[in-house]
């Protein structure tokens, strides 16, 4: 049980990086991002790719957020820009587009099977008595620890971190007061995109890369968004992490397989008994 | 392909055709009308083909039934069941935004995929249920599928005519005035939840209605038919092409849609093997660009009305 | 006349379909206070959202400063030295008083103690919350905080969109007061009231807008005292 909880916290921070980025989309530019869950896969496949160019492993992850990035922004101003007046379905509908073409142009360029990004057999060892981890594992609790740390800094403190969660509130209002709007969207991909990339390379180095990857997250990660609170990125963190517990000690009484579905139930409960979410209420960055 | 060979070919593709023209129309309903946004399009299509595969099967050993139904009644059970399952669906969703309804939907087509997926004993799991009958098959002396092409003509022709005409009635034009304008909807003092539930309902049943049609066409149902590409996302670009809000174009999408999928398909089982993963990949990045581009340039679809510009408008007076 | 540093000639806006202004034309002096009156549904509102580049302008010109602002994205007009103050839901609920100040402040990218520590000396009732988020501010609150945003880049012209609706009669006369006190301190100010009588009572000019035209234009005074104006405009004779 203890190990399943500790499997738990390490898929739950994985959830807990690609929701705070998809609730960040959907607070500012108000809409459900069907693409995010493969732009974590795009990103751990060129991960993959900078790897196979004998990059050393941390600069290759900064490439693979950058190119990512670079992505988010271009398919934003070429698509989702088009949108923003015509309502949050329309964009619905086209970041379901984007998200088969992200998929497919990654099957087209690795193609269908399990990869790795090293061959490499990491040891599980017992970290406490109970629990055991590989070094990987235990790399992924405290990167996405510190990761937390730094997004909680970027909203308290920067000006454009505030300025973003003053989008959250109210767009419009952003707007007339003279904060440069255009400014929060790139920020609020940049952000997102690079908190997803991180949780999709480590998800890749958890479970191997398989086109598919980010796509069969995209319920964990609704699901953890709506727990914390649509638009909410702490609750997002706390979403992601009670998601992948659940679903963790899930497989002590069910099928593995019914993963997602253990993400799926919990949502349509919180949709059912709190629909704002546990921090819901009034919509707040806290 | 001789001459023959074209014909049957031709033959099977109206009927797939018709099957997609019966989703397209049942998301007709749900989107083209009352803007519900359902991407488990897979879910009550699977619900439908399954309720009938084993209800009209002969009795199995190694999973629930077959039962040995009458193709009729077992369709009747399989549209039942799917509306019932959208009425649950919608039960936490309809009060909600328009994007949960989504997200919930896609939720409980995964759940079911992967409950026939896993559950053996209740349809053989990921090898699939096969050996479904085939309706009426003792009575026709001519090419079957012919026969096949025509019941499902009865049927799309059926249904399209009832959805007209229930469109016409009072009810119809409170579900159309819903889609243009929620509000002012609401504000006549119409009970717009309950009105959505009715439209939910009754789209997921014709979903599952073409469910249960397709499988006793193919005769073999697996949980692999029911992923989303090929069961709900392909059925959204039909709808988009041919014009939500038109049923005539939600029929008239499922034809091109099908026919330049299918071409595409013939291209991918001519080149080599090796490429044939590539070349399905680069058909589906085909299609995401082609509905990317109708969203931009025309966004009301070849037969749509101009809703979508119109609520856009809309939007920026506010 | 005196120099005026918004000048507003024969506008025409609105949106796609529906024109709400058919020709106005207003100005307002340096230092002024000038308010627009008239009935629901003159374009008050529309005529600000115009001015600050939130409604495309069909036909007509507007010039801050002797220079036309057609386009101009708010970005760009509050670095010019204009800033609005909508009516409705015009703070950030979820951030701090003084967060919400900083947004006022966007642009900059230096030190706002200075600005900030003038506005909390004009309003001392919200410096006492600076750090509480402003969703839990009274009405007044909220409308004190919206104005010192606005305040924040020290701005020549000050656009304000009905700053009384919604506030206890007490609370008002505080907010007319402290806005009095930003003209004296120098800055512009066009507002639009539904409260037509106060409003007048304390500008330089006013405007009655009627049917998205400029019927009338006087001094406050003078269009207090104008029979048919109070007759029609200002609730009874």
């Amino acid at each position: 049980m203890l190990q399943l909880i500790a499997n738990g916290i390490i898929f739950g921070s994985i959830i807990a990086l690609g929701a705070i980025g998809l609730t960040m989309v959907y607070g500012i530019l108000k809409f459900a991002n069907f693409a995010h869950g493969d732009t974590m896969s795009l990103g751990a496949y060129l991960a993959l790719l900078f790897l196979s160019l004998q990059v050393p492993f941390p600069i290759a992850v900064v490439l693979a957020i950058a190119v990512s990035i670079a992505v988010a922004i271009l398919i934003d101003h070429y698509l989702y820009r088009f949108f923003r007046t015509t309502g949050p379905i329309i964009l619905l509908i086209a970041s379901v587009g984007v998200a088969l073409f992200l998929r497919n142009v990654i099957l087209l360029f690795w193609g269908p099977d399990l990869t790795y990004y090293s061959r490499a057999i990491h040891l599980d060892f017992e970290v406490i008595p109970g629990i055991s981890m590989n070094s990987y594992e235990i790399g992924i609790i405290i990167v996405t620890a510190a990761l937390i740390v730094l997004v909680h800094l970027f909203l308290k403190k920067t000006r454009i971190g505030k300025a973003m969660r003053a989008s959250s509130d109210n767009m419009d209002l952003a707007e007339v007061v003279g904060i440069d709007t255009r400014r929060v969207i790139i920020w609020t991909w940049s952000v997102g995109t690079a908190l997803a990339v991180f949780g999709g390379i480590m998800l890749g180095l958890e479970n191997g890369l398989r086109p598919p990857m980010g796509w069969q997250l995209l319920l964990p990660l609704f699901a953890a968004a709506i727990l914390g609170g649509i638009g909410q990125p702490y609750g997002a963190m706390v979403g992601g992490l009670i998601i992948g517990i659940a679903q963790e000690v899930s497989t002590g009484f069910i099928s593995t397989a019914y993963k997602p579905a253990v993400a799926f139930i919990i949502m349509i409960l919180v949709l059912l008994i709190r629909p704002q979410g546990i921090f819901g209420g009034s919509k707040r960055w806290i | 392909m001789d001459l023959s060979g074209l014909f049957s070919y031709f033959v099977f593709f109206l009927v797939i055709v018709s099957v997609y023209g019966l989703l397209s129309l049942g998301l007709n309903i749900q989107w083209g009308y009352t803007k519900l946004f359902n991407i488990g399009i897979a879910g009550f299509f699977a619900v439908g083909a399954y309720t009938s595969a084993i209800l009209t099967t002969p009795p199995a050993m190694d999973r629930v039934g077959g039962f040995n139904m009458p193709f009729l009644p077992a369709l009747v059970i399989a549209v039942l069941l799917s509306g019932f399952i959208a009425f649950l669906i919608g039960i936490p969703t309809l009060k909600l935004k328009e994007d949960y309804l989504a997200i919930a939907t896609i939720g409980i087509a995964e759940t079911i995929r992967l409950f026939f997926n896993n559950e053996a004993w209740l349809a053989n799991g990921v090898r699939g249920v096969s050996g479904i009958p085939r309706p009426f098959q003792h009575y026709i002396t001519f090419n079957y599928n012919l026969f096949y092409l025509l019941l499902m003509v009865v049927f799309v022709i059926g249904v399209y005519l009832a959805i007209e005409k229930a469109l016409k009635s009072p009810w119809g034009r409170v579900l159309k005035a819903i889609g243009e304008d929620e509000t002012v909807t609401q504000a006549m003092g119409k009970n717009i939840i309950r009105y959505k539930m009715e439209s939910l309902v009754l789209g997921s049943m014709i979903m599952g209605m073409a469910g249960s049609l397709y499988a006793h066409f193919i005769q073999f149902i697996s949980p692999e038919v029911f992923v989303p590409m090929s069961a709900t996302f392909l059925v959204w670009v039909m709808l988009i092409a041919g014009g939500s809000g038109s049923n005539k174009g939600a029929l008239l999408g499922a034809l091109v849609i099908w026919g330049l999928w299918s071409l595409t398909d013939l291209i991918t089982n001519v080149v080599p093997v090796d490429y044939a993963v590539k070349a399905g990949a680069f058909r589906v990045i085909a299609i995401a660009i082609f509905l990317e581009v109708i969203l931009l340039v025309r966004p009301q679809g070849i037969l749509g009305e101009k809703s979508v510009m119109k609520a856009a408008k809309k939007q920026e007076q506010e | 006349m005196i120099m005026a540093i918004l000048e507003v000639e024969d506008l025409v806006s609105g949106y796609s379909e529906v024109m709400i202004l058919n020709g106005v034309s207003i100005h307002c002096g340096d230092n002024e206070i000038v308010s627009i009156i008239g009935p629901n549904g003159a374009g008050k509102s529309t005529l600000m959202k115009s001015i600050f580049g939130l409604i495309s302008v069909k036909q007509g010109s507007v010039a801050f400063d002797g220079r036309s602002i057609i386009g101009m994205r708010p970005n760009q007009l509050v670095k010019l030295g204009m800033s609005y103050v909508p009516q409705e839901k015009n703070v950030f609920p979820s951030l701090t008083v003084e967060e919400n100040l900083q947004m006022g402040a966007f642009i900059r990218n230096d030190d706002l103690t200075g600005s900030m520590d003038r506005v909390f000396e004009l309003f001392p009732f919200i410096a006492d919350k600076r750090k509480s988020v402003s969703g839990t501010l009274s009405g007044g609150g909220r409308q004190m905080l919206a104005l010192g945003r606005a305040l924040m880049l020290e701005p020549r012209l000050l656009l304000l969109d009905e700053p009384s609706a919604g506030l206890a009669p007490l609370v008002r006369d505080e907010i007319f007061e402290k806005v009095m006190e930003i003209q004296q301190s120098g800055v512009a100010i066009l507002m639009v009231e539904q409260n037509a009588k106060k409003a007048l009572g304390m500008s330089d000019r006013g405007y009655v807008l009627v049917m998205g035209k400029n019927r009338y234009e006087d001094t406050g005074e003078a269009l207090l005292a104008n029979p048919e104006v109070g007759r029609l405009y200002l609730g009874g004779a």
